[in-house]
Formats: structure tokens, sequence, C-alpha cells
């Protein structure tokens, strides 16, 4: 128990200052290991005939902003889809949203040979927010407790996964290809694809700012809502969209990455504050400092091919998540 | 007593101190349901990339037809159809089960971690004990995947007890975990195993054979008598922990059994055919609305149903691609899609 | 008169909450065939009583008898032929009809040979007849008004044939005439089969009518327990419910009635 509350502006501060500090360590790791001095030289006094400097600039730079910025855009969809079902334990993971991403993007590139980042980014927005969607109806019937949203959610993705999992046996080259990036990955992103789709993100991520006091106010439910005058159709509507654009950006930038939407805004929520205004941007900051840190460790620890980092992820939120299962409320009832 | 009230013929089966109460209109339907399957499965025993006519599949059957026949008969299709249904039922019996004990009409076997439990430690195998011990345990594996994951996530989830919200919610931590595992074991284990693994993880009864039949009759038979025995029990349990104690059940000790008992079955099942998703969801709905609420009859129902569904997801599979044999995962896995959108138009309405 | 040990009783009965203590060293004998009424405001234990004569919570000290003997120590089975138990918010299986839920009740005197026996059927008719849903009996039960719903939970506990009845708040979301319609029945199945009933009500004066004996609580301590007529009077409600009031007798039953007032609207000098 924190008895001096530390304030929020300074736990951002030091989310921040975190970041700098993994992010350097991230542009020095990997298959060639590169000196900070080099790295620091590298962004400042960038010279194209050094070799690091072009890695440096190239493919680690690309990985660095794509953790970023996945890492960031997961954890704020999380604290948005918990916000918007009053549910702790919503994420774009559990959810369906990511696995209906997954699906849509599979379909795309079973159709289409070579298809354009645009392409790829409508499909995983397209198949983000049917799986929302659907559990969103199936899961929200009256008189229905939180077991049938989180069973709504775990079904829809189950069945995302099947269609996926059915379409990659019958076409078995995309197989391979998808795979790994199923998992997640930061790999491999020409930094043009990335550059392109960093624009909705951070829209995404403004857009979410812009909706905190209206979250703090829908978090106290629904009646005290409409009676406070919200129009709650029309700020969860908002919601909706901001989410399915950060998970959907999310996932065709980096693939299935799950529990960062999970963990982040719980750990944030305790830590920080559980206003809105304070949670969204510590969210942005603790997810990327996650989601950066975890690709250190899977570039550091996997020798020559690496880990997949959303196998990392699982492996660390899992334990973390029936820790907390076990100890809070929903724990008991 | 019952002076004023209609007089009603009473209906009931007794013999000395056996009393069982008739299933009533729902004997009716069920009888069609099982004329349904035997239909099935003589279509699915017809057909296939060479279609026989019903008199030559009789024929093989009791051994008079032409040898190429029997050949196709006895040693390809039949075991497709015997596995079909005893893996559908068996899932169909577990998801009954387990949404009756969960109290929620969406629970799947698949949600305590049976299908992915199984799924990890089946491509564990493939990937690294193929070499090393012989193919014929991958059931094996598979089975105590599903098993030790089902152990786990109850004993997660258990403080004091376990409430069906806690028990839920740990089984998709867990079966998320698993899935992690199948998925880094796909990505880093050897190139050659990966393909194999993706096809087992979608589930088919392709290959089926008299030995994996066996086995799973084998696993099936004590489980199906452990069933009839419990079912009554199972019903007072879908009631809640306040009323089946009140009731006089000792409910820890009975769903901790019926657990047991539901990924015992979804376990084998799956072991045998990889994870057939969704066939423990829609089998339990489909027998409730066709049979009614009561368990006994609805498990009976469920089995049947189960045991159509995969048959004709295999039946589609041999059958609408020809002559690609597709695995039958993925028609249920179709079919799953369609039972969902369904499932949100009554949802919706309902709700309105 | 043979001398049979009461049905329920407790004595030095302390019972925690998630550690919390909610009951601290209750002795109480509940009267055979009689109504008991547990009353007391929120969170004075007595639900948390209730519940501990129903063995759905473990003493921290002291013990729950039934019919003379500590009741932890007898089976599940013996237990529930003895005593069956409402909760507060039951829910049914989705699409479940009155009749097979009613045929549930009969649980702990069925086993795998036996059941359906011809008294497991006799017993289900006579319930759903004393609770008058004979004709309802293949509706599903969340079809059913709230009044009918909570008719049909009481045939389920009826069909259990167990003499002491235990009701949790039985007429929580009903409307007024659910209400009494629950009540009154309740009330016939204490005067026609003899049942000991046992309940917790939040309504004080439906208590004071309905009530052969009333136990009073208030921060898990017996504050008093008698006839509503010998044991209710201001006092008694100043100190449970910390609220002024006047007691006259109900014009049409007799039974104390509490008009209670509070700190804004007082009333005219006049009185």
């Amino acid at each position: 128990m924190n008895t001096a509350r530390i304030h929020p502006g300074v736990w951002l501060l030091l989310a921040a200052a975190l970041w700098v500090a993994l992010a350097l360590a991230s542009l020095c790791t990997g298959p060639l290991r590169i000196a900070p001095g080099t790295v620091i030289d590298a962004l400042l006094n960038h010279d194209p005939t050094i070799a690091e400097h072009v890695v440096v600039t190239t493919t680690r730079l690309s990985r660095l902003v794509i953790a970023t910025l996945v890492g960031a855009a997961l954890a704020v969809a999380g604290a948005l889809m918990q916000a918007m079902t009053r549910n702790p334990l919503a994420s774009p993971g559990l959810f369906g949203v990511n696995a209906g991403a997954v699906l849509a993007i599979v379909l795309v590139t079973l159709y289409v040979a070579l298809p354009p980042t645009a392409l790829i980014t409508g499909a995983a927005f397209g198949g983000a927010a049917l799986a929302g969607t659907a559990v969103h109806l199936l899961g929200n019937a009256r008189h229905a407790g939180p077991t049938r949203l989180v069973l709504a959610g775990a079904a829809t993705t189950a069945l995302c996964v099947a269609i996926t999992q059915a379409i990659l046996v019958v076409d078995q080259e995309s197989l391979d290809n998808i795979l790994f990036w199923l998992a997640g990955s930061t790999a491999a992103r020409d930094m043009r694809e990335v550059l392109g789709l960093a624009p909705v993100l951070c829209l995404g991520l403004l857009g979410a700012m812009l909706l905190a006091p209206h979250l703090d106010v829908l978090a106290a439910g629904d009646q005290v809502a409409a009676g406070l005058g919200q129009r709650m159709g029309r700020i969860k509507a908002a919601t909706g969209l901001a989410v399915v654009c950060l998970a959907g950006a999310a996932v065709s930038m980096a693939g299935s990455i799950g529990f960062v939407g999970l963990i982040v805004p719980h750990l944030a929520r305790r830590l920080v504050s559980p206003r809105h205004g304070w949670l969204l941007p510590a969210c942005a900051l603790f997810g990327a400092v996650l989601l950066v840190a975890a690709d250190v460790l899977a570039r550091a620890t996997g020798g020559t091919q690496e880990l997949p980092i959303g196998v990392l992820t699982t492996a660390v939120g899992v334990p973390v998540f029936i820790v907390m299962l076990r100890r809070g409320r929903h724990g008991r009832g | 007593m019952a002076g004023a009230d209609m007089i009603r013929p009473s209906r009931a089966w007794r013999f000395g101190a056996f009393s069982r109460r008739p299933p009533g209109p729902a004997l009716g339907r069920l009888a069609v349901l099982i004329g349904l399957l035997l239909v099935v499965a003589v279509l699915s025993l017809c057909a296939g990339q060479h279609w026989l006519s019903p008199a030559e599949v009789l024929r093989a059957l009791t051994g008079q037809g032409r040898e190429s026949d029997a050949l196709v008969i006895n040693l390809l299709r039949l075991p497709r159809v015997v596995l079909a249904l005893l893996a559908g039922g068996a899932l169909g019996v577990a998801g009954l089960l387990l949404q009756t004990l969960v109290r929620n009409p969406l629970a799947s076997p698949d949600l305590l971690g049976v299908g992915p439990g199984a799924a990890a430690a089946a491509v564990l195998f493939l990937a690294y004990g193929a070499g090393v011990v012989s193919p014929g345990w991958l059931p094996v594996a598979a089975i105590a995947g599903a098993l030790s994951c089902g152990a786990a996530v109850y004993a997660l989830a258990w403080k004091g007890g376990v409430t069906p919200l806690r028990l839920v919610l740990t089984g998709v931590a867990v079966a998320s975990l698993a899935s992690a595992v199948t998925t880094f074991v796909l990505v880093r284990g050897p190139a050659n195993a990966t393909l194999s693994a993706y096809v087992w993880l979608t589930g088919s009864v392709f290959g089926a054979t008299w030995t994996d039949i066996a086995r799973l009759a084998a696993w099936l038979a004590p489980l199906g008598i452990g069933m009839a025995l419990l079912a009554r029990h199972a019903a007072i349990a879908g009631l809640g922990d306040e009323l089946a104690q009140g009731l006089g059940q000792r409910v820890e000790a009975m769903r901790a059994l019926l657990l047991t008992l539901a990924v015992a079955m979804a376990g084998a099942a799956v072991s045998c055919t990889g994870p057939l998703a969704f066939t423990g969801l829609i089998a339990p709905h489909l027998a409730r609305r066709l049979i009614g609420h009561s368990f006994g009859v609805a498990a009976w129902a469920s089995a049947a149903i189960g045991g159509l569904l995969v048959m004709v997801a295999d039946l589609s599979g041999r059958v609408l691609f020809a002559p690609r044999d597709l695995p039958a995962g993925i028609f249920v896995a179709a079919l799953g899609a369609a039972f969902f959108v369904q499932l949100m138009i009554r949802a919706r309405h309902r709700a309105d | 008169m043979t001398v049979t040990p009461a049905p329920l009783a407790c004595q030095n009965l302390h019972v925690r909450y998630d550690s919390v203590p909610v009951l601290r060293g209750l002795d109480l004998t509940l009267p055979p065939g009689r109504i008991t009424v547990f009353v007391g405001s929120n969170g004075c234990g007595k639900s948390t009583l209730l519940k501990s004569f129903a063995r759905l919570l473990a003493p921290d000290q002291g013990t729950v008898l039934l019919n003379g003997r500590d009741i932890a120590q007898q089976s599940s089975a013996q237990v529930a032929r003895a005593l069956s138990m409402l909760p507060q918010s039951a829910t049914a299986p989705e699409g479940l009809t009155v009749h097979d839920l009613v045929r549930l009740g009969r649980y702990p005197h069925q086993n795998w040979l036996r059941q359906w026996s011809r008294e497991d059927e006799a017993q289900v008719d006579a319930a759903l007849h004393d609770t008058g849903l004979s004709a309802l009996r293949d509706r599903p039960v969340d079809t059913l008004s709230g009044g009918q719903r909570q008719r049909a939970w009481i045939a389920m506990t009826l069909a259990q044939d167990a003499p002491v009845m235990l009701l949790d708040e039985p007429t929580t979301y009903l409307d007024l005439a659910h209400q009494i319609e629950v009540l009154d029945l309740i009330d016939r199945l204490n005067v026609e089969r003899g049942k000991t009933v046992v309940m917790v009500l939040h309504d004080l004066n439906l208590a004071a009518r309905y009530a052969h004996h009333m136990v009073a609580l208030r921060d898990g301590a017996v504050v008093a327990a008698g006839a509503p007529a010998e044991v209710m009077d201001v006092a008694l409600v100043k100190r449970v419910f910390d609220l002024d009031c006047q007691i006259i007798a109900d014009p049409l039953f007799g039974t104390p009635l509490c008009v209670p007032f509070g700190k804004g609207r007082r009333p005219p000098a006049s009185s």
C-alpha cells in the first residue's frame, strides 16, 4: 500500500525516462551489437556509408517505432474497452477484436497477391469492428452477468481463430509467411509502411485522450451517466471507433499481441490514477515501455531466431492475470 | 388431494425398486434424431471419390460384396464415420455438462483449456517427440495435455471453492497460454512438423484407424457409464451452489467430479481428432432447443447431435470440394459461424 | 406430549464473513411448527444467521443444532431431508419447466435406482396443487410472473418434504400484491402442513403480521425474541432500526403496526 501517493505526473515522467533508456537499449540490441555511442551518432550525425548507422535508422528504428506505437495503442485500447464495458477484464485480445483483425488480414492475403498496406489496414479495421460488434451483441443481453461477456469474447475469438486456421490449412503457401507474424512481431516492416500507419494510430490515441473526461462519467454506470445528461450512445460509438482504430492498426502493424491491453490498464489504474485524464497517457507510456522491453528481450535471448513477441507477452501476462484474478474482487461470487 | 385438478394419467417406468420418469414427447424427437443419424451415416459410407449405392454398402458390410468395395468401406470410410460419431458424441455431452456446471450457455470444453491444452501437447509431441517415440503415442500425449490443462485451470481457480466466473476466466487465461505455447512451437520448432501440426490443429477424422477407435472407445466406455450414473447430480449442480447444497448435494466434490468427467470426455475426443472447436458449444444448444432442458434426455440428444455435426462436417469435406479432402474442422467452424449469427439475432430480440 | 428437541437452535454462534465478524455469540431456539421471522437493518446479520442455520456458512465458534444434534456432524442428505432452503435470488436454468423444477426438489429422497417413485410423483403433484401451479406445470419458469415464479420455487422446496423451511427474503423484487400472495401461501403451508418456517423479511410490518415468533437483530446480536405483540414496541424499533415511531394495532389483523417518522418530516404538533 502506498501511503504517500506519488503524483500521477511523476509517474508519467518516470515512464518516459524509462522509455528513453529502453529505446536506446533497443537500438543497440540485435544480431549486430552496436555501442550506444554509435547509436546516438547514427541518429544525430547520420552517415549512410557506415553500415551500423544504416541498421540503426532502418530496421532497428522501425522496430522501435512499431513497438512503441503498438504497445501504446493496445494498452489504450484495453483501457477504453474496460471503460466502455465497465468490465475490468476487457481487452482486445480477450474480446475477439485482435482475432477478428487477424482473420480479415488472412482473408485479404488469400485473395490478393501482394496487398497494399492500405488494404491490409482497412481489412484489419473491418475485422476488428465486426468481431467487436459480435461480442457486444452476443454478450450484452439484459440481466446477463459479466460471465456472459467474457464467454462471448472467448467464443468469438475461438471462431475467428478456427476459421483462420482453416484457411491457412487450405492455402498452405501463406502459412509460413503468416505464421510468425500471427504470433506477433515487430520485425520486417518497411519504415514507409510504418509511417503510413502511424498517423492512424496517433489519431486514435488523440481521440482517446479527448474522450477521457466522458469516460469517467461513463464508468459510473448507465443510469448515472444518463442522469448526468451524457449522450451515451455517441460516446460508446466514439469509444468503439477509437478501439477499432487502435487495435486494427496495431494488429496490421505487428500481428496479434495478447494481454498488453489487459495488464497495462490495471497497473496504470493502481499506480497512477483511475481518472482517465491521467490513466490514458499512463497506459500509452506504460504500454510502450512494456512492448519495447519485450522486444529487447525477444531479440536478446532469441539467438538466431527471435522469440515471437506475442508469446512473450502471453507468457508474462497470464501469470499476472491469474494472480490479479485470485486477489481481486472478481474472484468472489 | 389432487381432486379438483385435472386427472393426469400416472406416467412412469417402474419395475420393482427401479423407477424412472419417461421423457414424454421428447422421446419421439430423440428417435427421429437417431434415425437421422443413421441416414447420414449410410450417406457417409456411400459418398466419396468412388460413390457406392446403399445396397453395395450393405453388401460390403456383411462381407458379400466386391472385395474392393469392402476395402474402401471397412478400412477407409467406416472408421471415419464411427470416429466422427464417438468424438462428436463425447464433445456434445461434455459441452452440455460444462454449460450446466458453469450455468452459462456460452461455455464449451475449449474454454477450460481442453482444446488448446491437447493442441499444445500434440504440437510439442509432433515437433520433438515424433522421432523419439512412435507416432501412435500422439493421442496419449494430447489427452495428457487436455487433462493437465483442465486440472491446472481448476487448481488455479480454486480459492476456498470455485465460482463459475473465476473458472471461466482462469480457463480463458490458461487456454491463451496453451495457445501461446502452440504458436511458439509452430514458429520455433522443426519446419517439417509445422504443417502436420497445423493440420492436426484444425481437427479432422482423416486417416482414422480401428486402433484409434478402439482406444477412444476404451476411454469413453467408463466415462459414459460414469455420466449415466451421475446425470441426476448434474441437473442439481446446475441450480447454483446454495440451492444444490440446500437439496443435500456435496457441492464442491460433485463439481470436481463432473468437471473431471467433462474434461476427460472432451480430452479423449480431441486427442483423436484434433480440436473440433464448437462441437461442444453448438450441440448442447441444439439439443436443448429440440428436446428440452431436462438434463438426462438433453445429454442423449447432445451426444446424437454432436455426432451428427462431425459426420456432416466430414461428409462435406469429402464431397463438396472433391477431389480434395478437407478437414472436418473447417466445416464445423463454418457451422459455428452460422450458429453465432443466429444466436446474435436472438439475443438482440430478447434484449429489446 | 413427548419432549422432542427443537428443530433448530444455535448455541454461542460466532460467524465470520470474509474474516469480518458478523454474528457474535448468539443463543437461539426456534419454536417448532411456528413461523419465525428475522428482522433487522441491513448488515445486522439476519441473512448470515439464516445461512448458518441452513449450513451454507460454517461457524467460527459455537454450534447449530438440527433436531438436537450438531448440524455439522450430519450428512448433507440427512440435513436436506430435515430442512429446505430457498436462497434470495434463485435463478432457474433457462427453459426449465415448472414440473421439471419441482421434480428436482425430490433429490434428497432419490438414488440412482429410484428416480421417480410413487412417493416422488405424489409429492410433486401435491406441491404443485398446494401452490396453485398445477395448470402451469409445463410452462417454462422464466415465462412466469414474479409471484408465480416464487411460488414455483416454494413448490420445489415443498416437494423436498422437509419439516423445516428456510426462506431468505422471499418477497424481494416482488410488488405488493405478489408479496402478500407469497406470504399468504407460506402461512397456509404452516397451518395446513405444519411446516416450521424460518424467514428473513425486510418489511417490519409484514413480519409482525405473519410471524408467530420474531427475532430482532442488531450488529450480530439478538436484541429481542418473542411474539410480535409482546416484543415489538417503540424502544425496539429505535434500537434495531434507529427510527422513531408509533406502534398501533393493525386495523385489519390486530398485529402491531409500526408507523415510523424520521428527522425530516415530523408529525403535526396536534398529536
